[in-house]
């Protein structure tokens, strides 16, 4: 495969496209996904693939040929196409449901969106973390059964590292964007540390029972429940570990909470102020942090005055939850900046693929060269004299190709592969056709047809080429290769 | 050794600049990962810049450089960008440098234009019992700067939460335990260091027969008597919060005032 077609695409569903039922019936369960993918490898519609399977998107990222010219082959879309179609036979979907909820891209394209999965900007709840975590996942699954290769690795690798920065560079990751969460991290912005904290839950409905939950996974051990009816107090003590008390006791035992989280259905106030006050004087100036989530509410306003107390209904909750919502969408701007970046860098090294061929050749034939002038001068030599020499001379050599390899590699990252492989050509006379810039004896030089000597179009370097070449660089290639995990590895470009 | 003190006078305060600069960016803009590294280099070399001037100044006046306003504040700003690492290190509080650098730069800045030119040492102030003096109290004097920086922003932080304003700022600062903790250690160090020069300065006085006391240093005998209430009250009666930032607030002021109205800094 002429590693300057490779592009990536992707073929998938996610919230924004599809209803959950449409998404429910795409997602492929257990066994299905390694079988599908290695299908999709078999059948040579796609060279590498990673497919991304979470509650809110099924996606396949793939790597195809693009065909220079029509009769090359069927073009990107076209693969899409029947990936489409195998995908949603295989779960019994209409093909024309994916194809109106799903999405396909290709190339550019296809590259910023992975990297906006990654960084979260393309998330339900924009700026969640857990996404990183899954891409990281599913490309690891993919690697590790060598569905992957050279370019979807370099692909996904810039992506985790568009994702990484994107979490440590910019704010979209910040605050709480749930009312339950907004609590638990309300209150480690007045404990800190929740682990070793006591909470104190009044009520044990449903509220109660969810706040009690989110606690204890913040590291809250220690829980008093208090109610009206001991029964219920005494199931969620159970199921938490904690103790049952009556209402009646709440004023002896609020002392000992750091954290109340009150969501009874009184109709009247539960919590008095002078209660709190009496509290916070027994805790020695230790914060008391109180969380009112029940309508009416059960908290006397007037304790949120005490000193060292800090008080939270559920409207404040939600105000918080509002601006946490503003912020993150103010930080996606620096984060699709990052995107962008590291969309430019992916594909900078894409051009340098174009002088991969040409190096390859390169350092073959000087390491050839190389090696019959050790075998030469080193002949009759005791053995660690030969050895010596040998390193002496692949050293050498390695010194020698450096500059020219790094040059060639920096025209080709500038879009001038054509010209970068005329010159090595030149040069180091490598006598090879077909590669991006090849000549033939009395064929102008790239230069020749430039657009700025001549006022031309800028010419594809792929037309370029196609003068000048003995065999046209385009050179007709399959729909795709055979999936790498069916070839060796050395066969591979690298 | 004229041309490197000019040098590094110039280059010095420009190196606090741009790392208070970086670390206001870092702080209050939301795209903050490269600020953040550039403020940790540039605080990096304004350290090394400081110290170096102080080994210049050392050989130039071949003397310890503490004596004059000038040279006081400068190693007071130096001791205080040594707390500022220690603080952003050991405590985690690498958002908050903006705020714990501050004092240095403030330290810094206008030393440089009150050093003086070199100058011969009273015979009784070449002692180094008083060189330990000197250091000791500059020590403590940094550690409830670092306190009360510490204590202003658990106020901060305390008024938003009671005021429920949930901006970028209230995001940024760390929760109330930990500042209330850091602001505790700081000002216990400082009284330790304070408790540490008085001793010192009280046996250089004896040993070479010298008389009497400031008001200045009845002054700092104030100061202290207020950290140690706050020590005290602290471990018995439960001050934390917002009683012990203002008591904490309440003794840097008084400290200030000691240095600033009641006596200046020590002369030759």
């Amino acid at each position: 495969m002429n590693a300057s077609h490779l592009q990536l695409f992707v073929l998938g569903v996610s919230h924004r496209t599809a209803p959950v039922s449409l998404r429910d019936r795409l997602l492929l369960h257990g066994d299905e996904l390694p079988a599908f993918v290695d299908n999709v490898l078999l059948e040579g519609l796609a060279g590498e693939a990673v497919m991304l399977s979470t509650c809110n998107r099924s996606e396949i990222y793939g790597i195809s040929s693009a065909p220079a010219a029509p009769h090359d082959g069927p073009d990107t879309a076209a693969l899409g196409e029947r990936i489409a179609r195998a995908w949603a036979a295989r779960r019994g979907v209409a093909p024309d449901a994916l194809r109106e909820h799903g999405y396909f891209l290709s190339g550019d394209e296809a590259v910023r969106h992975l990297f906006r999965v990654i960084g979260s900007l393309d998330s339900l709840v924009l700026g969640e973390v857990q996404i990183l975590g899954q891409v990281k996942d599913a490309y690891q699954f993919a690697s590790e059964r060598r569905w992957t290769d050279f370019y979807l690795n370099r692909v996904f690798q810039t992506g985790l590292h568009a994702g990484k920065r994107i979490h440590a560079e910019t704010a979209v990751h910040e605050g709480a964007v749930s009312i339950s969460y907004a609590a638990v991290e309300l209150a480690r912005k007045v404990l800190g540390d929740l682990r070793g904290k006591t909470a104190g839950l009044i009520g044990t409905g449903e509220m109660g029972e969810l706040a009690a939950q989110h606690l204890h996974r913040a590291g809250v051990r220690t829980f008093h429940f208090f109610n009206r009816s001991p029964g219920s107090a005494a199931r969620l003590a159970e199921a938490f570990d904690g103790q049952s008390h009556g209402l009646d006791e709440l004023a002896t035992r609020m002392a000992s909470c750091d954290i109340i989280i009150s969501a009874t259905g009184a109709a009247g106030i539960v919590v008095t102020a002078a209660q709190v006050r009496e509290a916070a004087r027994a805790r020695y100036g230790n914060p008391l942090f109180l969380i009112d989530i029940a309508a009416p509410g059960d908290i006397d306003p007037a304790a949120g005055d005490v000193d060292n107390t800090f008080l939270f209904t559920i409207d404040d909750l939600k105000a918080a939850v509002e601006e946490n919502a503003v912020q993150r969408r103010e930080a996606a701007r620096a984060a699709e900046a990052i995107v962008e970046e590291e969309a430019a860098r992916l594909a900078e090294w894409v051009r340098t693929l174009d002088v991969v061929p040409t190096l390859k050749t390169m350092r073959e034939r000087y390491r050839e060269i190389a090696e019959r002038e050790i075998a030469r001068h080193s002949a009759g030599l005791p053995p660690e004299m030969r050895e010596r020499m040998a390193a002496l001379g692949h050293g050498l050599l390695n010194k020698f190709l450096h500059a020219p390899t790094t040059g060639l590699k920096k025209m080709a990252a500038r879009g001038e592969a054509e010209r970068a492989g005329y010159y090595a050509n030149e040069l180091f006379d490598l006598n090879i056709s077909g590669l991006p810039g090849a000549r033939t004896p009395g064929a102008a030089r790239p230069e020749d047809s430039r657009p700025q000597d001549q006022g031309a179009r800028p010419a594809h370097p792929a037309e370029g080429a196609g003068q000048t070449s003995a065999v046209p660089p385009s050179a007709p290639v399959p729909p795709s290769t055979p999936a790498p995990h069916l070839q060796r590895r050395d066969e591979r470009t690298s | 050794m004229a041309i490197p003190l000019l040098i590094l006078k110039l280059l010095l305060p420009l190196a606090y600049v741009v790392a208070l600069g970086a670390y206001g960016r870092a702080f209050f803009r939301e795209e903050a990962g490269g600020s953040r590294k550039t403020a940790i280099t540039a605080m990096l070399a304004a350290l090394g810049l400081h110290t170096a001037l102080l080994v210049v100044l050392t050989i130039e006046y071949r003397r310890c450089p503490l004596w004059t306003e000038g040279e006081a504040l400068l190693f007071l700003g130096w001791m205080l960008a040594i707390l500022h690492i220690l603080s952003e290190w050991s405590a985690g509080t690498r958002r908050l440098g903006i705020f714990t650098l501050l004092p240095a730069a403030v330290a810094t800045l206008p030393a440089i234009f009150f050093l003086g030119n070199a100058f011969s040492l009273a015979p009784e102030y070449r002692s180094s019992w008083f060189i330990f003096h000197i250091v000791a109290s500059l020590a403590s004097y940094a550690a409830y700067s670092l306190a009360a920086v510490l204590a202003a922003l658990y106020l901060l932080q305390y008024g938003k939460l009671k005021r429920k304003h949930f901006d970028r700022t209230f995001r940024r600062l760390p929760p109330l335990d930990k500042l209330d903790k850091l602001t505790a250690v700081w000002a216990f160090l400082g009284t330790l260091l304070m408790i540490t020069s008085s001793v010192i300065g009280a046996w250089w006085v004896r040993r070479d027969g010298l008389h009497g006391m400031s008001l200045q240093e009845a002054g700092i005998f104030i100061v202290l008597g207020v950290y140690l209430i706050a020590a005290a009250a602290r471990r018995t009666l439960g001050w934390r919060g917002r009683r012990h930032a203002l008591w904490i607030l309440g003794g840097f002021a008084a400290l200030v005032f000691a240095n600033l109205w009641l006596h200046g800094f020590f002369r030759a």
